[in-house]
């Protein structure tokens, strides 16, 4: 064991929510150090220029299909089914993979499972695993704090200041935020091939995900119109959908609704966003119990991906999913006359 | 902004670290991230195939520039993607 203050200040900031790993070598003083964030223009431009030119092409597709509906012919029901098939995969590979399993490492899974989930998460186009893991990881452990890369609570008091602070943590964040350290935040990742082999090609699942969409509307109605239809509504469409819904997240989910559980930021539970979030608008529940694979903490609290990892326990698909025990639960119950 | 005084004494602000300190550094970094023993990391493995993605080399340059105490050319890491090419460029 060592003395805090033999620590170097690295090492005294190291990540407390981020294990490192047992087995690091006691501190011999040459470690190398490492920052938390990456001090690096262009890295940070490409960031930023990838979140915006994703967006475009979201808004873009949803525009075009207005005007198809309006001026060509009404949206077809196999377009709307593509787009829920869609939102729903693509939405499970970043709430059950991106979220609760690569970030937070809230169950066990085998590689076929985590490599699909992966490529799925992929599709959303909200960066590759590492980037996402590594900057969510960053939002926990700053969270509501300054290094906080989407606190919609650090623009000060009064009106003004909060619909500002609303609209950062909402999208003015995507390009603005700094670029977290891999090195220091996602290591684990780094070291694990097959997850490694998807981030590498992030670009071709963006791509298979607006292709299959347009296959299938292809398939379904075999017409070029469906398959851009498909292509639209599956694809871009469902892009920019998933992205709001994010970034309801992001913004909402530290503002309004509830704070049930303590935990040591603003977050909020909100019903009304459970089923369009996938059950991630359970937000306070996450931030007090952050492993916790299953959201849900009351019959009423519809987790749609926690009931999803449940079912895949169940069929002995994954396993060791992290609950939270009712002793935890009675212990971090906020006082009531706090709301 | 650094206090220079907690980086390794080979490579205090002024010190120029040589090509097998440099080395050394990288293999300790990678091996630290990757939770692998320094001598299995191959010097002239690129980083992708060590496992480190664009962004992770990228963090990793400013690292290096941190404990060198100077500035790295941020596309350092893509000229030169492997140990040793990287630490003969920083020396060259």
């Amino acid at each position: 064991m060592q003395d805090a203050e033999t620590l170097t200040p690295a090492e005294a900031l190291r990540a407390p929510g981020i294990e490192t790993p047992a087995s690091a070598p006691p501190a011999e003083a040459e470690r190398p150090k490492m920052k938390r964030t990456v001090e690096n223009r262009q890295l940070k431009r490409i960031q930023h220029i990838h979140t915006v030119v994703m967006t475009v092409a979201g808004l873009g597709g949803l525009i075009s299909a207005i005007c198809l509906h309006f001026l060509v012919q009404p949206v077809s029901a196999a377009a709307l089914g593509i787009f829920g098939l869609f939102f729903f995969s693509v939405g499970m590979g970043l709430t059950i993979g991106y979220h609760r399993h690569f970030t937070h490492r809230s169950y066990k899974a085998p590689t076929a499972l985590r490599v699909l989930l992966g490529i799925l998460g992929s599709m959303a186009g909200q960066g590759p695993i590492v980037f996402w893991t590594a900057l969510h990881r960053m939002h926990h452990e700053m969270a509501d704090k300054p290094g906080d890369p989407h606190s919609p609570n650090l623009h000060g008091e009064g009106l003004v200041n909060k619909v500002r602070g609303i609209w950062h943590a909402y999208i003015g964040w995507t390009v603005q935020h700094e670029v977290p350290n891999a090195n220091f935040y996602s290591r684990d990742l780094l070291a694990d091939a097959p997850i490694m082999w998807v981030n590498k090609r992030y670009y071709l699942w963006i791509a298979l995900g607006l292709a299959l969409p347009a296959l299938l509307g292809l398939a379904l109605t075999g017409t070029a119109y469906g398959a851009l239809e498909g292509l639209l509504w599956g694809g871009l469409i469902r892009m920019f959908a998933l992205h709001n819904v994010i970034w309801w997240i992001t913004s909402f989910a530290h503002v309004f609704g509830s704070r049930d559980y303590q935990s040591r930021d603003l977050s909020t539970n909100n019903f009304w966003l459970a089923l369009p979030t996938l059950g991630e608008s359970w937000h306070n529940n996450h931030h007090a119990f952050p492993r916790a694979a299953i959201l849900s903490l009351h019959w009423w609290q519809i987790d749609i991906s926690g009931g999803v990892v449940a079912i895949l326990e169940k069929l002995g698909i994954v396993s060791e999913v992290c609950r939270v025990s009712a002793e935890d639960k009675q212990k971090r119950q906020a006082n009531p006359s706090r709301h | 902004m650094s206090d220079t005084s907690v980086l390794s004494p080979v490579a205090k602000t002024g010190t120029v670290a040589n090509e097998d300190q440099i080395i050394d550094w990288l293999r300790q970094y990678i091996g630290d991230v990757l939770a692998l023993p320094e001598d299995e990391i191959d010097i002239d493995a690129s980083f992708q195939q060590l496992g480190l993605d664009s962004s992770a080399a990228v963090g990793m340059t400013g690292d290096l520039a941190d404990w060198l105490g100077r500035d790295i050319d941020a596309a350092a890491a893509y000229d030169h993607p492997t140990i040793r090419g990287l630490a003969k460029a920083l020396v060259s």
